[in-house]
Formats: structure tokens, C-alpha cells, sequence
């Protein structure tokens, strides 16, 4: 799978691809959930393959995120991949009606006009660093989508100078995406003593745990981020920024998004991880808070 | 025979099937007569070539797309299949040709061929067969003779060659050829006859390696015609060519004239908005 998301990469076909994650490696955990596919689906790939990664927490989310993971593939012409879990894919939940008007149909830009034969590029460097993608059919749009490093026109070209171009073409195109506050969810007061900073189906306990911080008056609040790639550095940042620790609670043994978080942005956070192939409970997560804060565990009676 | 075309009708000639690029290939290589035959074979069909999709997986061979005027997909090595059955599945306006070589085709990308066989999708797949791997420089491929030295087997190859053409009759295929690029009109008349059959096609076009492997002599003195009394729809006469080694049969192995399921797009009744309804307050 990974050879083929680099071709796409590399040729920049968007696609969309749904990794509903179990417990790993190899065969690993194949009936139990984990949130262990981060590193691959940000990272796998031959050389420096950008992609966009999605993670839904809820059902409903699936629903809004499979949406846009094809908008936003058509719109910057990307592999996109879609960060479900076991626990999500087979769960059954009440949810809200969808209002369909509320989602607008993206489709990729197409080349406009006529073209004079020989003029088209299939990789015309422009403002955006999206370049207008032709369907076959259109006439004299003719190119070869190839996995090797090419020119504007699509040719294979491996000098430095053809490599260096159009690797920042690749990765610039994201450029809007890291600075948008789209794909986060804030929950809990605006400024508080910790911050949860979850994605996937860790939101769901992390939720229960502000709600039980709530009760017990602790400044508890949480960061679910639905854009694990690139990664939404303002508003990780801003967020960071309104808490006095954070933590990042996950399902997998080596603190895949914590590891993340602190490599692009230089920031320090606590790890909190679960790695028996078991979703965390609002309690598992609040116990760590009493840590953090050096509150002492209520005895139990 | 290769229907003549009134010249008036004559809209696209081979330089029109040609892009700029120049081809890679070492200078004697068959892949150049492969290339040009299926320019020939677009010539007798006047194929638009904004119409025309080549697919290709990794190696020598799998260049080709480049030099075609054509849209082309160089995808990764040994997937070719799954792409253009894909791109036909969705575009079943194109006229979608899968090309590439043994290494391709027979060793890593072996598993997609019974499927795309047994699938059926209108798509013509040449494959050009020089029994060695070319782009990485000379191993032994699936096709490679039984003791053949290479750099990847010192002491001989140990495995014994597979036969493509009995697998893909196997698997049910309904039309089976083979070529040789030194017989390049005959060539060019399996490749226009497997794009004008309606369902998958399959082109065995032996293309020997000048750098690697040059099998030209050889083979010379293998080949021989498929008699006109062979009966195309004999796939028992056609699963005994298949499986010759010593020698080599070229010609059509199996027609069978009507593929069995046509290829149609997408049900064009399902609306996507009105299944969505139904979850809609
Ligand atoms: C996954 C993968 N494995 C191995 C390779 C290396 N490789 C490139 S081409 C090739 C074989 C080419 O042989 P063939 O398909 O017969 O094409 P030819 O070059 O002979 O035309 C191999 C093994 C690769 N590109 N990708
Ligand atoms: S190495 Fe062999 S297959 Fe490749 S271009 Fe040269 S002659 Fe052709």
C-alpha cells in the first residue's frame, strides 16, 4: 500500500483510503482496537511522500470526514487517508440527521479553454502549487502520470533542479492546511491547568474525563485534533499555549501523536499511553490529571 | 488481415500516436518494434488519442506510455492491472491498454492476471516477454530457460520457466495471442484484433533483449506459424501451443468471438443524494 500512496503522492491522484486500525504488529490484535497506524499513515512511504491524514471520533464524524477527505483530496489533488479504529468501525450510534446542504461537493481543478497542442503542464508551477489536472478525453491534455520525477509537463526529469522544484511543490500546497483551525474540536474552559490533546476515538474518554473535572472543579480541558497531517500548528499551538500541561492520551505503546506533536512543533507534552489493546475509560484519563495535579485518588469505599 | 482504410478517412498516421520523447531503449531492443505496432494497430483503428489510456507497471517495457501520445499511467511495478481495470470500470468510454514486461507481468504482478482474465473488462494487455528482468540489469524472470546463468542465478537457474499463455487460457480468457517484434505486421494485426475483441485480450509479444538476454537467433529458430486450421475455439489445441517449450507458435491460440459480460459503467439508477435521503430527518 505504501508504493502506491507514494505513486499518488508523486502524481498527485487524489485518493482516499480508510485504515480502520487494530491492534499491531503483523497480525497483532486483529479483534481489538489501537490507535498504532499513526507513524505509517503519516510517515509510510519511498522518500517524502505527503498525504493528508483524518481522524473521526464518532460515527457522525465519519460521516463529516469521509466528506471532506474526498473534498479535500479533489482540492489539493492528494492521497488523503482516513484514521478510523476497531472500536469505530463496528459501532452503532444515535446521531443527528445529516443537513446535506451544509457539505459543498469540491472537484479538482481542471484545465479551462482550449489548449493548443504541446502547451499543456501537467505540473505548471503556480501560486498555489496546484496545478490544473487534466481527464482523459480532454484533447491535446495528453501526459503520462509516472512515478518518476518529472518537469512541468510530466516528463521524467532527474536533475537537482527538477527534484528540488518539484518536492516544494508538493509539500507547499499544504501550506493553508497547517495554519487552518478547520479540523480541531475545543472542549472545557478557555484556559485551564491541563490540556488534553487527543484525536480518534480517545476523544470519546477524554470528553467524560473534562466532564468529571467539571464536577470535581479542575480546570480540565481538551484538544481533539481531526487533521493529524499536516498538522494544524496554529491552532495545536494556541492551545498549548491556554493550558499549563498538556497531556496526550493514546492507544498504542510508543506515544505515536505525543512523539509527533513534539517533533514538528518543539514543544514538550506528557504521554499518557494504553497499549492493551483496550480504549482508555474518562477514568483512566482523569486518574492521570489527579496525578499531574497532585490530587490524592478519592479512597474507595 | 489489416482492413484498408479509404485515405480519406485517414485522420491520425503512426507520427500522430508518437509524443517527443525519445525511448530509452538500448538501440536493437524489440521493445521499438512493440511500440511501433502498436502505433499501427491505432492506425487501423483511428483510436482518438484523447481517448487512449496506457497502463504500465516498472521495467524496460513499462516506459512505453511515455511515448505514446496518449493519457498514461507509469504506475509501480506489477500493478498495472488493477489500475486499467479501475480506469476502464470508470471510464468505459477509453479504449484502455495494459502494457509491460515478464518481470512485471509474471513475477510480481502474477496474482492480478487470472482476476483480470476472469473479470473480463475490455482491456488489451501486451506483454512484452524478454525473459530477463532489463531495467535492473539482468536477472532471471519467471520466463528465464531452466540453467540460465544471470547475475541473480551464478550456478543456473534452478526454477523451471512457467508457460503466461496456459495460465491466462486457464483462467478462462477469451482472446490469447502471441507475436514476435521481428514479425512486426503480424504483431501489429493480434494487437489491433485483441482491441477491437470486447472483452480482456491478451498479446504475448516476445521482444528479446539485445543488452541482457539476446534471444533473436534463438528464437528465430523456434517460431513457426499457427497452421489456419487450428480452430480459434479450441481451447485443448490452444492449451498445447501454450504449453510448448522447445518451440515457439505465433499467431491467435484462442478466439472466442463474444466475451462473455460486456463492461458497463457504474449502475447510472443510483443516485447517491436519494440513498442519503433515507437518513435525512
Ligand atoms: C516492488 C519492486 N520490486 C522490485 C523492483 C525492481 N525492478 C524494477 S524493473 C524490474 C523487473 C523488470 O523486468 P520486466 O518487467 O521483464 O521488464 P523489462 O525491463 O525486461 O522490460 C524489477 C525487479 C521495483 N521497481 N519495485
Ligand atoms: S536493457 Fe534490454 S530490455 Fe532494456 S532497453 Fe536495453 S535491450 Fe531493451
Amino acid at each position: 500500500m505504501g508504493e502506491a500512496l507514494g505513486y499518488a503522492s508523486m502524481t498527485e491522484i487524489p485518493v482516499v483510503v480508510v485504515d480502520a486500525q487494530r491492534g499491531g504488529p503483523s497480525t497483532g490484535l486483529p479483534t481489538k482496537m489501537e490507535q498504532s497506524d499513526l507513524n505509517i499513515a503519516v510517515h509510510g512511504g519511498h522518500g517524502d511522500s505527503p498525504r493528508i491524514v483524518l481522524a473521526p471520533a464518532s460515527v457522525a464524524e465519519c460521516f463529516h470526514l469521509t466528506v471532506w477527505g474526498f473534498n479535500l483530496a479533489e482540492q489539493y489533488q492528494s492521497p488523503v487517508i482516513i484514521l478510523s479504529d476497531y472500536s469505530l468501525s463496528f459501532r452503532t450510534e444515535t446521531i443527528e440527521p445529516f443537513d446535506l446542504a451544509k457539505y459543498p461537493v469540491i472537484t479538482r481543478a481542471q484545465p479551462q479553454g482550449e489548449l493548443a497542442p504541446k502547451e499543456y503542464k501537467r505540473y505548471k508551477i503556480n501560486g498555489s502549487y496546484i496545478s490544473p489536472m487534466a481527464l482523459p478525453g480532454m484533447p491535446n491534455a495528453q501526459y503520462t502520470a509516472t512515478g518518476l520525477e518529472h518537469n512541468e509537463y510530466g516528463n521524467p526529469a532527474y536533475t537537482p533542479e527538477a527534484h528540488i522544484q518539484m518536492s516544494e511543490k508538493r509539500w507547499h500546497k499544504y501550506d493553508a492546511l497547517r495554519h487552518s483551525h478547520e479540523y480541531v474540536r475545543h472542549f472545557g474552559p478557555e484556559r485551564a491547568r491541563v490540556g488534553l490533546l487527543c484525536w480518534g476515538t480517545t476523544a470519546g474518554p477524554c470528553r467524560g474525563a473534562v466532564h468529571l473535572a467539571a464536577q470535581e472543579e479542575i480546570a480540565l480541558s481538551m484538544l481533539q485534533v481531526q487533521m493529524l497531517w499536516p498538522l494544524p500548528e496554529d491552532a495545536i499551538v494556541a492551545f498549548i499555549d491556554s493550558v499549563d500541561i498538556v497531556l496526550v492520551p493514546e492507544v498504542n505503546y510508543l506515544g505515536q501523536f505525543a512523539k509527533l506533536v513534539q517533533g514538528e512543533l518543539g514543544v514538550r507534552v506528557k504521554s499518557l499511553t494504553a497499549y492493551g489493546g483496550v480504549p482508555f475509560t474518562r477514568f483512566d484519563i482523569l486518574r492521570k490529571v489527579h496525578e499531574l495535579l497532585g490530587i490524592a485518588e478519592p479512597e474507595l469505599v | 488481415m489489416t482492413p484498408t482504410i479509404p485515405l480519406e478517412k485517414v485522420t491520425y498516421k503512426a507520427a500522430d500516436y508518437k509524443t517527443d520523447l525519445k525511448p530509452i531503449w538500448c538501440p536493437g531492443c524489440g521493445d521499438f518494434a512493440v511500440l511501433a505496432a502498436i502505433q499501427q494497430a491505432l492506425v487501423a483503428l483511428q483510436i482518438d488519442p484523447k481517448d487512449l489510456a496506457i497502463v504500465s507497471g516498472i521495467g524496460c517495457s513499462s516506459r512505453l506510455p511515455g511515448f505514446v501520445q496518449a493519457y498514461g499511467l507509469h504506475t509501480v511495478h506489477g500493478r498495472s492491472l488493477p489500475a486499467a481495470t479501475g480506469l476502464k470500470l470508470a471510464r468505459p468510454d477509453l479504449t484502455v491498454m495494459a502494457i509491460g514486461g515478464d518481470g512485471d507481468y509474471f513475477s510480481i504482478g502474477i496474482g492480478h492476471l487470472p482476476h483480470a482474465v476472469r473479470r473480463d473488462v475490455n482491456i488489451t494487455c501486451i506483454v512484452m516477454d524478454n525473459e530477463i528482468y532489463g531495467l535492473t540489469k539482468g536477472q532471471t524472470s519467471p520466463t528465464s530457460p531452466q540453467g540460465h546463468v544471470t547475475k541473480s542465478t551464478p550456478s543456473g537457474n534452478q526454477a523451471q520457466p512457467l508457460h503466461p499463455l496456459a495460465i491466462i487460457l486457464a483462467s478462462g480468457a477469451s482472446f490469447v495471442a502471441r507475436g514476435f517484434s521481428s514479425q512486426p505486421k503480424q504483431l501489429a494485426e493480434m494487437i489491433r484484433l485483441g482491441m477491437q475483441h470486447p472483452g480482456f485480450s491478451f498479446i504475448h509479444a516476445m521482444s528479446p533483449c539485445v543488452t541482457f538476454y539476446d534471444t533473436y537467433k534463438l528464437y528465430k529458430e523456434k517460431i513457426y506459424q499457427i497452421p489456419d486450421s487450428h480452430d480459434v475455439r479450441d481451447r485443448d489445441a490452444a492449451m498445447r501451443y501454450a504449453l510448448e517449450s522447445e518451440r515457439m507458435p505465433l499467431g491467435i491460440l484462442y478466439h472466442e468471438p463474444s466475451a462473455r459480460v460486456p463492461t458497463s459503467a457504474a449502475p447510472s439508477n443510483f443516485n447517491t443524494l436519494d440513498y442519503l435521503a433515507h437518513y435525512q430527518a
